[in-house]
C-alpha cells in the first residue's frame, strides 16, 4: 500500500479532530460568542435594575453610606462603580474566606431586590471551563491546541485560498455547497479565528505548564500576577480611628485615572487606623487588560502608591488577553467579535454537517459492520452540540424569566435548565431520524430565541432599557434566522428522500 | 448614535468597496456579476482600486481608535466586508454592485461629518 501524501495525511487529521473535537468547539465557540455580551446579558437577567446615569461622586456617596450601615468590622468593602454596559452600583463586604453583596440604585441609593442568577458569566464560565472546575479547564486547553492545529491544515488540505476567496455556490450539490461555505467562513474569517484561538491559548498559559509557577512561587498560581501588580495595602493596626469621606479621594484619583475613569474600589480594614483605600480603573479604552491603579491611606488620605506604568512582557501578554476578552472598542468592537463568533460557530458547525453528507453519500466503512450505527450516533452527536446548545442557551434564559424570584438555589436552577435541556436535545436527536432532528431542534432553538423578548416582557416588570431591548431584538433575529435554517434543512432533506425514492 | 459607529460604518464601507475591486477582477467572478468576460486592463483597474479600498479602510479605525485598537478593527472589518459580499454574490449578483453604491455613500457621510467638524 502507498504511503499517503502530506495533503492526505493533514486531511485525515482535519477530519477526525475535527469531528471529535468539534463536538466541544462548537458549544465552547458559541457559548464564548454569547459571552462577548455578558454585561448586556447579565442586565437582562437582573431586570430590577433600571438604567439610571449617575455621577462618580453620587454612586460612590450611595455605596458608602450602605456600607458603613452593614459593613461594620467586615475587613473587605468592594464598590463596583457603574459604567454604560453596568448600570447599577455593586457593593460587596466580608472577609477573604465568605462575602456577602447588595446591588444599589445609583441616585436613590434604594437596595434592589435583584434576583439571584449567574448572569452572563454563565456562558463565560462554561466558554472556560465548560462548568467543570479544573477537569473543565484541561479539556478547553486541549480543545485550544487541537482547534489552532485545525486552522493550519485546513489550510494545508484547502490549497485554493486565493483561487477560491470569494467562491461560494450554494446552488450546487450539497456536499460541494456546504464545503464551499465551510472552506469562505474559514477563509475569510482566519484572521480572528487564528487571534481568537491563540489568545484563548495564551490565556490559559499556566495551566498547560504549572511547573514553572509552582516552582517559583510556592505554589501559588497568582505569584507571577504578584510580581507584576503591586500592592500598597497595609497591615491592621488594631487601632480604631474612624474613616472619612472617600469622596475627596476619588477626585484625587480621578485626577491620576481620568474622570469617570474608576472601575472598582477597595477599601481595607475600614475603621481601622492604617485602612486603605485603592482606586482601580476600568479597561473599556485599552488593548491591554491591565487596570491602572492608585492606593491612599484611608485616615490621613496621603498617596501610598500607584502603578500606571507596566512592565512591557507583562503589558504584552496582558494585551493578548484583552484581545481575546475584547472589551476595548466600544460596541462596534463588540458587535464585530459576536458577528465573527456566529461566523465561526456556522464555520465548524458546517465542518461536522460535511462529515456525514460526504458519508451519506459514499459510506467510508470505517467501523467495520458497525458502521451505519456510529454514523447515527455520530449524526445525534452533530445535531446536539449545534442545535441543541443553541436551544439549552436559550432556555436559560428563559428560565431566568420563568422561576419564581424567591427560588431557594435559584442560580443553581438556571444552570440546571441548561443541561437538562441540552440532555434532552441529545436523547431527542438519538430516537429522531436525522432530518427530523435537525429540523425539530432549530425549530424549537429558533422559537425560543425568537419568543425572548416576549418571555421577558411578560416575566418581568418595568420598562425596557436599551441594554435589554439590544437583547431581546438579537435575539429576535437570531431565533427567526434559526427557523429559516430549520426549514431549508427540512427542505433539502425532503428533496434527498424524493430523489431516492424516485 | 456615537460617532464610532460612523468611524466603523466608513471603514465596513472602504473595506466593501476594497473587496468588490478585489473579486470583479477576477474573470469568475466578474462573469458571475455582468455575464460577459472581463478585459485585462479592466482587471488591473479593479484590483488595483480593490488593494486601494482595502488599505484606505485602515484610515476610519485609526480615526475612530488610534493605531493599536483600529489596527485589529481594520482586520476584522475586512473580514466582515469580505463575507457580506460573498454571500450578496452567491445569491443576488445585482446587489453586490448596489451594496457598493450604499458603501460610497457611509464614506461621503464620514468625510462629510470630518469636514464640519462632526
Amino acid at each position: 500500500m502507498k504511503a499517503p501524501t502530506f495533503t492526505q495525511s493533514m486531511s485525515w487529521l482535519h477530519t477526525w479532530s475535527g469531528l471529535l473535537f468539534g463536538w466541544l468547539l462548537v458549544p465552547i465557540f458559541f457559548t464564548g460568542t454569547l459571552a462577548v455580551f455578558e454585561p448586556e446579558i447579565s442586565h437582562w437577567m437582573r431586570p430590577e435594575i433600571r438604567h439610571a446615569p449617575a455621577e462618580p461622586a453620587r454612586a460612590l456617596a450611595v455605596a458608602e453610606a450602605r456600607l458603613r450601615q452593614v459593613g461594620e468590622g467586615a475587613p473587605i468593602w468592594r464598590v463596583q462603580m457603574p459604567s454604560s454596559r453596568q448600570p447599577a452600583v455593586g457593593i460587596v463586604w466580608g472577609s477573604r474566606e465568605q462575602t456577602r453583596e447588595e446591588v444599589l440604585h445609583p441616585l436613590s441609593g434604594e437596595v434592589l431586590p435583584v434576583r439571584a442568577t449567574e448572569g452572563g458569566h454563565f456562558f463565560t464560565h462554561f466558554h472556560a471551563e465548560l462548568d467543570a472546575g479544573k477537569v473543565g479547564r484541561a479539556i478547553v486547553c486541549l480543545v485550544g491546541l487541537v482547534m489552532l492545529a485545525a486552522l493550519i491544515n485546513g489550510i494545508v488540505v484547502h490549497k485554493k485560498i486565493f483561487q477560491d476567496f470569494f467562491t461560494f455556490r450554494p446552488q450546487s450539490s450539497a456536499q460541494r455547497s456546504w464545503l464551499d461555505a465551510h472552506n469562505v467562513l474559514g477563509v475569510l474569517g482566519l484572521p480572528f479565528l487564528l487571534l481568537i484561538t491563540y489568545t484563548g491559548v495564551v490565556i490559559l498559559v499556566d495551566s498547560y505548564l504549572p511547573a514553572a509557577t509552582y516552582h517559583f512561587y510556592d505554589g501559588k498560581a497568582g505569584g507571577p500576577r504578584g510580581d507584576v501588580v503591586r500592592s500598597f495595602e497595609r497591615r491592621p493596626a488594631g487601632v480604631a480611628a474612624p474613616l472619612p469621606s472617600l469622596a475627596p479621594l476619588l477626585q484625587e484619583a480621578e485626577t491620576v485615572l481620568g474622570a469617570g475613569h474608576v472601575g472598582w474600589i477597595g477599601i481595607r480594614a475600614p475603621g481601622d487606623r492604617e485602612a486603605t483605600v485603592q482606586f482601580m480603573r476600568h479597561l473599556d479604552d485599552r488593548l491591554g487588560a491591565v487596570a491602572d491603579h492608585i492606593t491612599f491611606a484611608a485616615v490621613s488620605g496621603w498617596e501610598l502608591g500607584r502603578q500606571t506604568e507596566w512592565n512591557p512582557v507583562a503589558y504584552a501578554f496582558r494585551t493578548q488577553v484583552g484581545l481575546h476578552l475584547v472589551h476595548f472598542g466600544g460596541y462596534p468592537a463588540q458587535w464585530l467579535y459576536f458577528l465573527s463568533g456566529l461566523a465561526g460557530t456556522a464555520m465548524m458547525a458546517v465542518g461536522l454537517v460535511l462529515f456525514t453528507i460526504k458519508r451519506r453519500k459514499r459510506p467510508g466503512h470505517e467501523f467495520g459492520t458497525a458502521t451505519a450505527r456510529v454514523y447515527g450516533a455520530i449524526e445525534s452527536l452533530n445535531v446536539a452540540t449545534v442545535a441543541g446548545v443553541m436551544l439549552a442557551s436559550a432556555a436559560f434564559l428563559w428560565a431566568n424569566r420563568l422561576l419564581p424570584a424567591d427560588l431557594a438555589e435559584r442560580a443553581a436552577w438556571e444552570i440546571g435548565a441548561f443541561f437538562a435541556v441540552w440532555a434532552l436535545t441529545l436523547v431527542h436527536a438519538g430516537l429522531r431520524a436525522p432530518g427530523a432532528a435537525w429540523r425539530g431542534q432549530f425549530y424549537a432553538a429558533g422559537l425560543a430565541w425568537a419568543l425572548l423578548p416576549l418571555c421577558d416582557v411578560a416575566g418581568a416588570p418595568g420598562l425596557l432599557d436599551a441594554m435589554r431591548l439590544g437583547v431581546d431584538l438579537t435575539a429576535l433575529v437570531g431565533g427567526l434566522a434559526l427557523v429559516y435554517l430549520g426549514w431549508r434543512v427540512s427542505r433539502r432533506f425532503a428533496a434527498a428522500a424524493a430523489k431516492e425514492a424516485a | 448614535m456615537n460617532i464610532s459607529w460612523l468611524h466603523a460604518a466608513a471603514s465596513l464601507g472602504l473595506a466593501y468597496l476594497g473587496m468588490l475591486g478585489l473579486c470583479l477582477g477576477m474573470a469568475r467572478h466578474y462573469r458571475q456579476r455582468y455575464h460577459h468576460p472581463l478585459t485585462p486592463g479592466r482587471g488591473r483597474v479593479l484590483r488595483l482600486a480593490g488593494w486601494s479600498g482595502c488599505l484606505l479602510a485602515l484610515a476610519p479605525c485609526l480615526a475612530g481608535w488610534g493605531a493599536a485598537q483600529g489596527v485589529v478593527l481594520w482586520i476584522g472589518l475586512l473580514s466582515a466586508a469580505a463575507t457580506g459580499l460573498v454571500f450578496l454574490l452567491a445569491w443576488r449578483p445585482p446587489w453586490c454592485t448596489r451594496g457598493g453604491a450604499l458603501a460610497v455613500l457611509t464614506v461621503l457621510a464620514w468625510l462629510g461629518s470630518l469636514a464640519f467638524g462632526g
